[in-house]
């Protein structure tokens, strides 16, 4: 479940209000290109208020942004808060033009007739009125042009799911023991893609978080339960350094359980690359007889492999 | 985390800053670089009473050739040496070894005066001056000395200098005309310290080998001098099984120990490859 509040000031200035707080998966942009896209006005248009509070906020469970949650359930509430306060301006402005609202439309950022030259209504001029002479408003309309949608999923089992096939290629050094990654290429299918330079971004972070736990990061502890990876000199994460190109492709399958049909991938190859990483090298060692059956795999490690099973040759 | 709390002393001449080491007896750290200082200290690994800040001593930055020997001030910078011409022409081994120390950031900042003095094994600095047999000039309360490299290091990160002597400038021979040279390292990622480093260089006359010169980083609890292997080189030359045997006597002559990032073992044996793959391009890499 995720809740999502649209709204728009006297000025006509869009505020998005949202139920999760990122920590940088980039929720101000795609909430204000949802909205923006939506109502059909720029994304600088839209201000996205991306902290949460269970105190203030609509749905008092929602727990955060993981699990890549936001990717299907908020950007669905967020689509759909939209979507109800573009009813409710279309109604509100076939109102104002003296006719129902089949007869008129939504876009251009503003309220049209299907059929004559009457003077469309902008988002602006709807929220002026709106606010100032709520008496324009149809009966039995609430002032305030605001929405709130809360979207869950209601099926049983009806989770979304993301697919990643990934291929690898790797040269293992049988001297030193050292991992070159050749060649790396990954696809997704995360349903509708919202913003591809978000979704590359969550790829190559996605990818080097796998890479981290497959070569370097471990909570290592001596013998005595003595912790020894407790600084950053210690405990290895990979940095730019470290990053192989990746070769991205996608297959898009929209859901049918979401607003947008996405179905979000911000974890996608973090699981995946300790996987294909291990097989690469378990590839490229067979010749010795090794199948990696640990992570991570540090050149130490795969260094006493190799040297056992030249021992055993 | 933060420091400590710590006297903050900036002189602007090297007598001022040994009469300020000498007034705290041993409780006053150098500020050189501080890129590994500052760590220490924010760890609180180290306490010092005093940070003795050298940067404003200008006196103390300069590369200069005289006689045959390049004279580094103690404070010149890492990223100064990495574009030295006189480095690039009369030391690429150090040169080359430069470029495995840290990152950008950390060589615009780190010295190598006080990449040797802070005599971390595994640096790369400590390892050239090893191999090359260089020296250091270091001035005291009662004057200045010269320690050759053979006997500065003592063990990890602890040299023989006392407390408050400064390291004043680094000494190497210009690497003869025609030597062969590399600096071989291997670490977990790029820029960490070695987990094994080799410096290596060669000077021949045709087929022989008339004098070898390599030093180990990163196996042992100081830079390794392989001398019984450098005596393989100037005995049986060049060819394929001297190196190779040179490389095997390595892996004998370093005392590792083991830690989180690699076992003795795995460090004894990237000695002997790293050595036998520094001799291998050092034969095809001549200085100018």
């Amino acid at each position: 479940m995720d809740s999502a509040t649209v709204k728009i000031d006297p000025l006509g200035r869009v505020i998005a209000i949202l139920g999760t707080t990122p920590q940088g998966q980039g929720h101000q942009t795609i909430v204000s290109q949802i909205v923006a896209s939506e109502l059909g006005v720029e994304p600088r248009d839209v201000t996205v208020v991306d902290e949460m509070d269970t105190f203030t906020r609509v749905w008092s469970i929602s727990s955060g942004t993981y699990s890549s949650r936001f990717g299907s359930v908020g950007t669905s509430a967020v689509a759909l808060a939209a979507r109800k306060l573009k009813s409710k301006l279309t109604e509100y402005a076939a109102h104002l033009m003296g006719v129902t609202p089949a007869e008129v439309e939504f876009r251009d950022g503003g309220v049209h007739r299907t059929s004559g030259k009457a003077a469309p209504y902008s988002i602006k001029d709807l929220a002026g009125r709106a606010h100032w002479n709520t008496e324009s408003l149809p009966e039995g309309m609430e002032p305030a042009l605001s929405a709130t949608a809360v979207f869950g999923f209601t099926v049983a089992k009806a989770d979304t799911y993301g697919f990643i096939a990934e291929v690898m290629a790797v040269e293992v050094d049988p001297d030193t023991a050292a991992i070159t990654i050749v060649k790396y290429v990954t696809v997704h299918d995360a349903g509708t893609i919202i913003n591809p330079m978000i979704v590359e971004g969550q790829i190559y972070g996605g990818a080097l978080h796998g890479l981290g736990g497959a070569l370097y990061e471990e909570l290592a502890y001596d013998d005595d339960g003595q912790f020894l990876s407790g600084t950053f000199m210690d405990y290895l994460v990979p940095t730019a350094s470290e990053a192989p190109d990746i070769d991205i492709a996608h297959v898009v399958s929209p859901s049918p359980l979401t607003t947008l049909g996405s179905k979000g991938l911000g974890e996608s190859s973090s699981m995946t690359v300790p996987a294909v990483i291990a097989n690469a090298v378990s590839d490229a060692l067979k010749p010795l007889g090794i199948g990696i059956t640990e992570l991570p795999m540090t050149p130490s490690r795969l260094h006493a492999l190799i040297k056992n099973a030249r021992k055993t040759r | 985390m933060k420091p400590a709390k710590f006297d903050y002393h900036a002189p602007a001449s090297v007598d001022e800053a040994v009469e300020l080491l000498a007034r705290y007896g041993g409780d006053a750290k150098v500020l050189a670089g501080g890129q590994s200082l500052v760590p220490l200290l924010n760890f609180r690994l180290a306490r010092p009473a005093a940070l003795v800040d050298v940067n404003r001593i200008a006196a103390l930055s300069y590369v200069r050739e005289v006689d045959g020997t390049v004279a580094f001030g103690a404070m010149t910078r890492q990223r100064t040496i990495e574009f030295s011409p006189v480095v690039a022409s009369r030391l690429p081994l150090l040169r080359e070894a430069t470029r495995w120390v840290g990152h950008l950031p950390i060589r615009s900042r780190g010295t190598i005066g006080g990449s040797i003095a802070h005599a971390d094994p595994s640096a790369e600095y400590p390892a050239v001056l090893t191999a090359l047999g260089g020296e250091v000039e270091v001035q005291g309360p009662r004057g200045r000395r010269t320690v050759k490299a053979a006997d500065l290091f003592e063990t990890y990160l602890t040299t023989t200098l006392a407390p408050e002597e400064l390291v004043v400038e680094v000494r190497l021979p210009a690497m003869p005309a025609g030597s062969g040279y590399a600096f071989e390292e291997f670490a977990r990622r790029h820029g960490d310290f070695a987990i094994v480093g080799i410096a290596a260089m060669l000077v021949r006359d045709g087929a022989r080998c008339t004098s070898a010169r390599l030093a180990a980083a990163g196996a042992g609890p100081v830079p390794v001098r392989l001398r019984a292997a450098e005596e393989i080189l100037e005995r049986d030359g060049l060819g394929d099984a001297a190196i190779e045997a040179a490389a095997a006597r390595a892996a004998e002559l370093v005392a590792p120990d083991s830690d989180i990032h690699a076992s003795a073992e795995y460090r004894r044996h990237l000695t002997s490859v790293l050595t036998g793959r520094a001799l291998r391009r050092a034969l095809k890499t001549p200085r100018p």
